[in-house]
């Protein structure tokens, strides 16, 4: 019997290899299908509508525009994935909470029940986004503004945003003193924004603009932090995310990124060494350094070692390879702020001649720190100027006065000229405040208008309104695009602008 | 034939029996647990009065948890010295504070004061604390806590390694210069920064007003900082 039914199994085995496969090989040829006016990604801002409008491109005419039909997905959605549009063109606003999305568009064709599709990456980011901000004096306290304008942004945004006034909005009263800096703070983790005023300074949330630490808390050990001659920056990289600021001619740092408690700290100084810091700091510096800094009580510069996370103040050797000695300058610090090729550019006044000169100094390269030094001879107006700034994606450099912009070509003639002609100034407007949009600086972006925008703030005083002219500039030598010029109005006099990094979320 | 079949039922039975098995049966957390334990680390501490001169009195506080859930009333936790290994005496050494763990929460702290006596400038005394059980919480694991205190200069629990070695008079130094002679972790950069940025300084100032006498420990060696 088991025989039996092992050969009834053999013979239907050899039975399936004798099955004719009639597969069809008349192979129909469809015309191609791409899915065009659509980007990979957008980056859009919590409770706008992104508005998409696809096109179906085929090489042949088969199709009409009734054989399609559209799906448009989202994920991660209430339900996983939701369904957020049955039509070509998707208008959808965007309620979820700050983060990154998938929509999947898919085109169906009905003649051939083909399905084409494309996933479009949404960077959702919170209410105060990327922006633009601009610290401005109003009956002698201060406030800010967050101008998020398509001149320059990021977004793909149909209309300009504007939040005016959020110290007060959020807090329900201006920030008290006259306005001294305001900065951001960006490492990977954590980010801050500072708002200084010379009455005191407050750490603020991203996302909220709310206080999260005040001033008189910033240092460990509970010292007082003098409210004068102050200013803050900070330098990242991957290992670390220091903050720097500048109080009373002293300098404190903290360690983000490696230190669990939440206070700046002065670092130690050995063997008696004493300083008066001018109030700026390298932000570029090679990993063995914390920043690099001007000491105004020995016309020198002076170096901290983070060595172990222990910040020590140090005095600099000056190498071999030294263009010139960084420990006699016998100059008073008028700006420094780094640049191109990460060097950090340094107007310096001479104390005994009274003349400018720009100085280039490297603290990425270990070998040598002082990379060039240009005499600032033929800078019309120098010791009048208000405000400068730095371009770090060309040898750009500009100065203001109060009534002109000028452009310094240090690199090639030397000389500086007035770069912005059609600044028609009214009476009793003047500059204020110079800034170039720097986004890339440290935060790992990729910007398209980073080193692409020139501000210029002015302020008039019979209107005591302030004002900003942004002009687009040629990134690699400053040249200004004066046709671009927009401007913006402020409710105050504008003492200073920097970048806002948004947050996406967890 | 008849003995296949029962053979291949009594199979089949043992393979779903098997399979039946493979149910997973969730352990439910035990709701009628209700237990206080300390969550400090190491299971003692060394506390000298040296370490905080403008101190007659200090409040310890020493944190404890709840196993089990939490609750909408005020629990109590009962903590005593275990008397056969305390040598601080109750009231004159020490007072131990009641502690409870208040509604809806889950963990708090055992606060002891402890007095500078005379006593403690010859000798080390010894409180041995020990969660017993209350009406409201048993005592669970690590009920045990010993604190030795003193007046007298002892190393204390944290000494940053960047102090560098340690010695009496070094000791005393930061105990001057800080008001405080217990520290912090290696870890923490920016505090351990703070200290030392204010004991150089200290140090250089005492050495430059002793030009001849630059600070020694108690075996002649010269006191540096890192």
């Amino acid at each position: 019997m088991r025989n039996k039914i092992y050969l009834l199994l053999g013979i239907f085995c050899l039975l399936v290899s004798c099955y004719k496969d009639k597969g069809s090989y008349d192979y129909i040829e469809l015309p191609e299908v791409t899915i065009g006016n659509i980007k990979d990604s957008y980056d859009i801002a919590q409770l706008d509508t992104l508005i998409l409008s696809p096109e179906i491109i085929t090489a042949g005419d088969q199709y009409s525009s009734e054989d399609w039909s559209y799906t448009w997905r989202l994920y991660p959605g209430k339900n996983n994935i939701d369904t957020v549009g049955k039509e070509r063109v998707l208008s959808y606003r965007f309620i979820e909470e700050p983060g990154v999305y998938h929509i999947y568009f898919t085109a169906i064709n009905g003649q051939t029940d083909l399905k084409y599709s494309k996933d479009i990456v949404i960077n959702l980011a919170g209410v105060y986004m990327d922006s633009w901000m601009v610290l401005y004096e109003k009956d002698g306290d201060c406030d800010f503004d967050l101008l998020n304008d398509r001149f320059f942004t990021k977004y793909d945004q149909d209309k300009d945003i504007y939040f005016r006034g959020l110290y007060t909005m959020t807090h329900g009263h201006a920030f008290p003193g006259k306005p001294v800096k305001i900065a951001p703070y960006f490492y990977p983790w954590t980010q801050y924004d500072y708002i200084f005023s010379e009455q005191g300074g407050e750490r603020l949330s991203v996302t909220s603009m709310e206080t999260l630490q005040d001033m008189n808390n910033f240092l460990l050990g509970g010292e007082g932090l003098p409210f004068e001659g102050y200013n803050f920056t900070y330098q990242t990289s991957w290992m670390s995310g220091i903050e720097i600021l500048f109080a009373g001619e002293r300098i404190f740092i903290t360690n983000r990124g490696t230190s669990a408690k939440d206070g700046f700290v002065e670092p130690i100084c050995r063997d008696g060494l004493t300083y008066r810091a001018a109030p700026f700091a390298a932000r570029q510096v090679k990993y063995t350094l914390g920043t690099v800094f001007y000491d105004e009580e020995n016309c020198r510069f002076l170096e901290i070692r983070g060595s172990q996370n222990i910040f020590v103040v140090q005095e600099i050797v000056d190498g071999t390879g030294n263009k010139f000695s960084l420990n006699n300058m016998d100059a008073t610090m008028v700006f420094m702020d780094n640049g191109f090729n990460q060097n950090e550019y340094a107007v310096m006044r001479n104390r005994t001649t009274g003349n400018y000169t720009l100085y280039v100094l490297s603290f990425y390269n270990e070998e040598r720190y002082s990379e060039a030094k240009y005499e600032m001879m033929q800078c019309p107006d120098i010791e009048n100027a208000v405000s400068y700034a730095v371009g770090s994606r060309g040898e750009v450099f500009y100065y203001a006065t109060l009534d002109n912009v000028y452009l310094y070509d240090y690199k090639v003639n030397n000389k500086a000229d007035v770069c912005i002609h059609n600044l028609n100034l009214a009476a009793e407007e003047t500059i204020t405040c110079l800034r170039i949009f720097r986004p890339n600086d440290y935060a790992w972006m990729n910007h398209k208008y980073d080193n692409k925008v020139l501000f210029v703030a002015t302020y008039n005083s019979s209107t005591e309104k302030g004002k900003i002219y942004m002009y687009y500039i040629d990134e690699s030598n400053g040249k200004v695009d004066e046709n671009s010029v927009k401007t913006i109005e402020v409710d105050g006099k504008i003492k200073d602008m920097a970048y806002h990094y948004g947050v996406y979320g967890s | 034939m008849k003995r296949y079949n029962v053979i291949w039922i009594l199979t089949e039975l043992l393979i779903l029996t098997t399979l039946l098995g493979c149910e997973r049966e969730y352990q439910l957390y035990n709701a009628n647990l209700h237990a206080v334990r300390f969550t400090i680390s190491p299971d003692s501490m060394v506390y000298s009065f040296c370490f905080y001169p403008d101190r007659e009195i200090d409040t310890i506080a020493l944190p404890v948890q709840i196993l089990g859930f939490s609750e909408d009333r005020d629990r109590v936790v009962n903590i005593v010295a275990d008397v056969e290994k305390t040598t601080a005496v109750a009231c004159e050494d020490y007072v131990l504070l009641p502690t409870i763990i208040p509604a809806k929460q889950v963990s708090d702290s055992v606060r002891v004061i402890l007095k500078k006596t005379d006593k403690l400038e010859n000798q080390e005394i010894c409180l041995v604390l020990r969660i017993i059980d209350s009406e409201d919480l048993e005592a669970g694991p690590t009920n045990s806590y010993r604190i030795y205190f003193s007046d007298q200069l002892v190393k204390p629990m944290y000494w940053p390694g960047k102090f560098g070695e340690y010695s009496t008079v070094k000791h005393q130094f930061c105990i001057d210069v800080l008001g405080m002679g217990d520290y912090c972790s290696d870890k923490d950069y920016q505090l351990v920064t703070y200290y030392l940025r204010r004991l150089t300084e200290a140090l250089y100032k005492y050495n430059n007003e002793h030009p001849d006498d630059p600070l020694k420990d108690e075996n002649g060696k010269l006191i540096t900082f890192y």
